[in-house]
């Protein structure tokens, strides 16, 4: 999608449900600076030879990690095979997600990826041969066997091609069948350590062949509710981790606060977290850079200027640096631009954007919520173990940031609602 | 019944952010009396024309909004149409688990939703499928002072919540048969 030339071209743009990929990460990436990921590309950069990295990577919801482990997999492009997992785009149930899902989903992920045609065709057949005939056992006997009924690739087909199409009919049968997910997990639930020798077994091919290591982006797993990924995370952490291959898994920001996070993270090289961006201090002072950052993220989507400079600001502000939020502000503004029969974005239309944004945010509060908010708001604390403020970090009440230290600050959005009820100072 | 002219700039918007989004989009109208709504999508219809528009509605046993997909034309699953979706505080949790689940699915159809809501239904969408409406391009609000709200209000919370469920269960029934309408 190319840059916006006008209002109607601003409505498709400024998009709030696709994260960046393609040519849009191209055009429309803004480089936050963002410790996280310089810090994950270094560590995936710098590992030693055949040292596998195992990385968790949270933040608060639609700021940014999609995009921002999209850029990772375009930087690492050359030093990593990497093989991208969504269980979502899988279309897989979220809500009964078990870590034996997540081994077979990234399994078939990379038996798929390594085996599609333009991918297979470069590599010398007899190379794989031997270890894709033992994939595609694995498949016919022990993730379907019998009881499931499946579509039996053509006998004439090599090996690599039946274990692509099996990958296939896995994905495809896992997704819309629960009864064949049921029968596949209790198959596999104690052949687990086969499975994952069946991934090192592809890895190492993966590897002989293209000089480049494995890494699996599993997108998704922070979607689940908070227990189902302590279940998975804490309950299984050893199994996610043990294969060769390097990984970075998405996990529910909640659970970097929850008491079990260290015996979480003891089974992983490391844990990131990606910030809101900074737009204003602990003490209110504004953060130029951060401005910044959010001003690229509205005009790298331009081709014209079509927000005037008042507009701009007053949005950038009430975004709280949630990149997502910016986006769906700037759509809406747009919207109402469009229906008034104007050709730019004005202040009225931003903050009736806002407004909008508002309504939306208090109309999810309770009374109580105000008290912890103007708390928060005072003391910027993150109150790890307070569920009310956990609650509102969730609901993205609470917006949370880090410059030295982390702490958090009520969402722009909602200080209106604070002062008017004299709980923050105007 | 007319809209207010803040629900009319509203129509006007939602029906502007439905006509010039290609790729999926989902949106709240957020109302308080059938009988606005109605009035509200006859109107839509018109300005959306000549966008085809498909109604799915929630029950207890309709409650996986994806079913919308089978109930639409072959050709129409791949292009561009606008689906309108009912009812969605009525149903369970399921349809909130669905919705959440299942964001992929939604943003892989050229097609933009609609979920007609009541303020209930909306805080409901928000605190149970966070994600889903974290992506939301936007709430659209057509609700509208009743008469006599501030006297119901004083006579207690549980009288005036049954009194209220009442008179949006009979005017839902007067709905279905307008409602064919937009098929």
């Amino acid at each position: 999608m190319s840059k916006a030339k006008n209002l109607t071209d601003m409505v498709r743009v400024f998009d709030p449900v696709q994260p960046l990929s393609g040519t849009e990460l191209t055009e429309y990436y803004v480089d936050r600076q963002s410790e996280a990921l310089a810090q994950m590309e270094t560590r995936l950069r710098v590992a030693r030879k055949g040292e596998p990295i195992k990385l968790l990577f949270t933040g608060q919801r639609g700021c940014g990690k999609s995009t921002e482990l999209a850029k990772l997999a375009h930087n690492l492009r050359r030093h990593y095979f990497i093989v991208p997992f969504s269980v979502q785009r899988q279309r897989w149930p979220i809500a009964e997600l078990t870590y034996s899902d997540l081994i077979l989903g990234m399994a078939s992920a990379l038996f798929r990826q390594a085996t599609e045609k333009h991918i297979i065709t470069q590599a010398p057949a007899q190379i794989l041969d031997e270890a894709m005939d033992d994939i595609r056992l694995f498949f016919e006997n022990t993730v379907f066997g019998p009881e499931i009924p499946y579509r039996v690739p053509e006998r004439k087909l090599e090996n690599s091609v039946k274990v692509n199409a099996l990958a296939i009919e896995l994905q495809t049968k896992f997704s819309a069948e629960g009864v064949t997910r049921d029968g596949i997990r209790k198959r596999l639930e104690k052949r687990m350590g086969e499975l994952i020798g069946k991934i090192d077994m592809m890895a190492d091919q993966v590897q002989i062949k293209y000089k480049r290591p494995v890494l699996f982006l599993v997108e998704d797993t922070d979607k689940p509710d908070l227990e189902r990924a302590r279940a998975i995370f804490l309950g299984y952490g050893a199994t996610l981790t043990a294969m060769h291959a390097s990984v970075i898994y998405t996990i529910p920001v909640g659970l970097r606060y929850s008491t079990d996070f260290n015996a979480i993270q003891s089974h992983f090289s490391d844990s990131f977290f990606l910030p809101n961006i900074l737009l204003k201090h602990k003490d209110g002072r504004r953060d130029d850079e951060g401005y910044k950052q959010m001003a690229e993220a509205i005009n790298n989507r331009l081709a014209l200027p079509l927000i005037d400079a008042a507009a701009q600001t007053a949005m950038l502000e009430a975004s709280g640096g949630l990149m997502r939020i910016l986006i769906r502000l700037t759509q809406r503004a747009a919207v109402r631009a469009l229906a008034q029969d104007r050709e730019r974005v004005t202040l009225a239309d931003a903050r009736a954007s806002i407004e909008k944004d508002r309504g939306d945010l208090t109309a999810m509060l309770s009374p109580v919520d105000y008290a912890t908010l103007a708390a928060r708001h005072l003391d910027k604390r993150l109150m790890s173990g307070d569920a009310a403020t956990q609650q509102l970090l969730h609901a993205l009440a609470l917006l949370e940031y880090r410059n030295g230290d982390s702490w958090c600050d009520v969402n722009p959005l909602l200080l209106p609602s604070l002062q008017e009820l004299g709980l923050a100072a105007a | 019944m007319r809209l207010t002219p803040d629900a009319r700039q509203d129509l006007k918007e939602l029906s502007v952010l439905l006509r010039n989004t290609k790729r999926a989009c989902w949106a709240f109208a957020v109302y308080n009396t059938s009988t606005i709504r109605d009035v509200a999508l006859k109107s839509l219809q018109r300005l959306l024309k000549p966008i085809p528009i498909f109604d799915f509605t929630f029950s207890s046993n309709q409650r996986n909004p994806l079913a919308y997909l089978d109930t639409l034309p072959p050709k129409a699953r791949e292009r561009r149409a606008v689906i309108i979706f009912f009812d969605v505080e009525r149903a369970d949790d399921k349809v909130f688990g669905i919705l959440e689940t299942q964001r992929e699915t939604f943003a892989d159809h050229p097609h933009s939703l609609v979920f007609w809501t009541t303020p209930v239904g909306r805080a409901q969408l928000a605190r149970k499928a966070p994600n889903f409406w974290a992506q939301r391009s936007g709430t659209f609000d057509f609700t509208v002072k009743q008469e006599g709200e501030g006297n119901k209000r004083n006579k207690g919370k549980e009288g005036n919540k049954g009194k209220r469920e009442e008179k949006m269960e009979g005017k839902g029934k007067g709905r279905k048969k307008k409602r064919k309408g937009l098929r």
